[in-house]
């Protein structure tokens, strides 16, 4: 990412202040976020829908 | 007979309702040695003496009106602070948040004190519960006292601390990515993430919502189910909360493991990670205790660790900067350099990114539940490694991702982390547990079961008595 897009990402989010004072972090974070996105599955099916929180909870089989 | 410091809950609480140790006299001895040693491992942000020994007066006046409240009634607890208490700061560790001060208490603070337990203070983090250890905050990291001066891991440093050292018996932490676990498993204590759901998080300061756990944190496994029978039940008010019923949590200890199904996660420390030798060696011997006392320990296959790792992170990233997003606008200047590069890491990432994430960890679901399937629990590392030199940045950078605890958030699983020995060099290693969920019951005997087999936990810090 370069300084342009750094700098547009960060318009974007607010964080221009954040920008001015830390350019050397923020850069860092957005690299981070970079290859984190980059590693995400790409053979998700369109049906797959996303984990519902309230619902991840199976309901306890018989106890032993 | 045991020093104060060292006893368990089990044994105070005896004591207590036999009114052979006053709560008063409790409070004042664990005070004084907080006094002693806290300022050498800066376990507390603010200790809180006159709120503690008011509770504990009220505690001695009503189990001499023979009023007993239970196990909890009388005992000194630690909250990490990131949890409210009503008319004390919650500073989650950061300049951010150093005056301010709460209104009201966490759901799970009111559960405590109706049990009678007594809330001796607010424990280090790190800030905001995301990384560390930091230097550029406005208090200290907790210091790991095996070792010396090693990292405790985090962020439930400071309530590691406090156990590690005598200096409660049971404490509170929290858990978004292993945040109860990983200090556990550096200080020789246990730590339990129950499933999602079964604990309030009202009045916990959030790190990442469809993450967040609170946990106990106890020295032996029968502590912690009674500190989590006292958290447990449905929150209306929490959009977490899960309405299920609220069973015995210590129904199963003392029931061994003969006949217990047991899956041995191996492929997450000898081959998506290596991990330190000691560790390994660890985990496999205590595969082979729990199949000498009759378990049915098998070696089982989940996704990838790393894409566990991946779900948690993307999803950590994304909530954690929806929260923090306005201070990091505003003030980035007041958080500490490693929290505001970690909280700032969700700026970049698209929302399409954070929809990937969850539908991952849909998948990732049913397939460990599809793995777990016959099975009464999982065997597997919690950390990778023992704990580093506190001074030493760079390997603490280099431990601290380095832990299969991650996992268990995305699933929402119940894991718990307990004392599995020691290197050569008498630093601890640990174990995690895991089980379906809502079984907190199952992974208690099954770690309870380790636990009386081989005694790990009763070993305190050289130097400390």
């Amino acid at each position: 990412m370069d300084e342009h897009d750094t700098g547009r990402v960060a318009r974007a989010a607010g964080l221009t202040l954040y920008l001015e004072q830390h350019p050397t972090e923020l850069r860092a974070a957005l690299a981070s976020a970079a290859a984190l996105a980059g590693r995400l599955p790409r053979d998700l099916y369109p049906v797959e829908e996303p984990a519902h929180v309230l619902d991840l909870a199976r309901k306890p089989e018989a106890s032993r | 007979m045991t020093t104060l410091a060292w006893q368990s809950i089990t044994e105070l609480a005896r004591q207590i309702a036999g009114k052979k140790l006053s709560p008063l006299e409790l409070v004042d001895a664990q005070l004084a040695r907080i006094e002693r040693l806290d300022p050498k491992w800066h376990a507390f942000i603010r200790v809180l003496p006159d709120r503690a020994r008011a509770q504990a007066r009220a505690a001695e006046a009503e189990i001499a009106a023979g009023r007993h409240r239970g196990p909890l009634h009388g005992i000194p607890v630690g909250l990490k602070d990131i949890i409210d208490v009503a008319g004390v700061a919650t500073t989650c560790h950061s300049k951010i948040y150093a005056d301010h001060v709460a209104t009201s208490s966490a759901v799970v603070t009111d559960k405590l004190e109706a049990e009678g337990a007594v809330v001796m203070g607010k424990m280090s983090t790190h800030e905001f519960a995301i990384g560390g250890p930091s230097f550029d905050l406005p208090w200290p990291p907790a210091i790991n006292p095996w070792g010396g001066a090693n990292f405790p891991g985090g962020s439930s440093s400071g309530s590691g601390v406090a156990l590690a050292t005598g200096m409660l018996p049971a404490a509170l932490g929290t858990d978004t990515g292993g945040s109860v676990r990983n200090p556990a498993s550096m200080c020789g204590i246990v730590g339990l993430k129950p499933t999602y759901g079964r604990v309030s998080r009202r009045g916990v300061y959030p790190l990442a919502f469809s993450l967040d756990h609170v946990g106990p944190m106890t020295r032996d496994v029968a502590d912690n189910a009674l500190v989590l029978q006292a958290l447990a039940g449905h929150d209306p008010l929490d959009p977490g909360s899960a309405n299920v019923a609220v069973p015995d949590f210590s129904t199963e200890i003392g029931r061994g493991v003969k006949g217990l199904r047991i899956g041995l996660v191996r492929h997450f420390y000898d081959g998506d990670e290596t991990a330190h030798p000691e560790q390994i060696k660890a985990v496999d011997e205590a595969a082979e205790i729990l199949r000498r006392l009759g378990a049915d320990v098998r070696e089982i296959q989940l996704a990838p660790l790393a894409e566990y790792t991946l779900c948690n992170r993307v999803i950590l990233a994304s909530e954690a900067f929806a929260i923090h997003r306005r201070h990091l606008s505003e003030r980035p200047g007041d958080y500490g350099a490693l929290a505001r590069q970690r909280l700032a890491v969700g700026a970049g990432l698209a929302a399409a990114d954070y929809v990937d994430a969850l539908r991952l960890r849909a998948r990732l679901i049913a397939q460990t539940n599809a793995a777990m399937e016959g099975l009464d629990g999982l065997l597997t590392v919690s950390s990778m490694d023992p704990p580093p030199p506190i001074a030493d940045a760079a390997e603490c950078a280099r431990v601290y991702p380095r832990q299969a605890r991650q996992p268990f958030n995305v699933t929402g699983q119940p894991a718990i982390a307990i004392p599995a020995g020691f290197t050569p060099d008498g630093l601890p290693l640990s174990i995690q547990i895991v089980g379906h969920n809502w079984q907190e019951a199952r992974v208690y005997r099954i770690a309870h079961a380790y636990e009386d087999a081989t005694g790990w936990g009763k070993r305190h810090p050289p130097g400390l008595d």
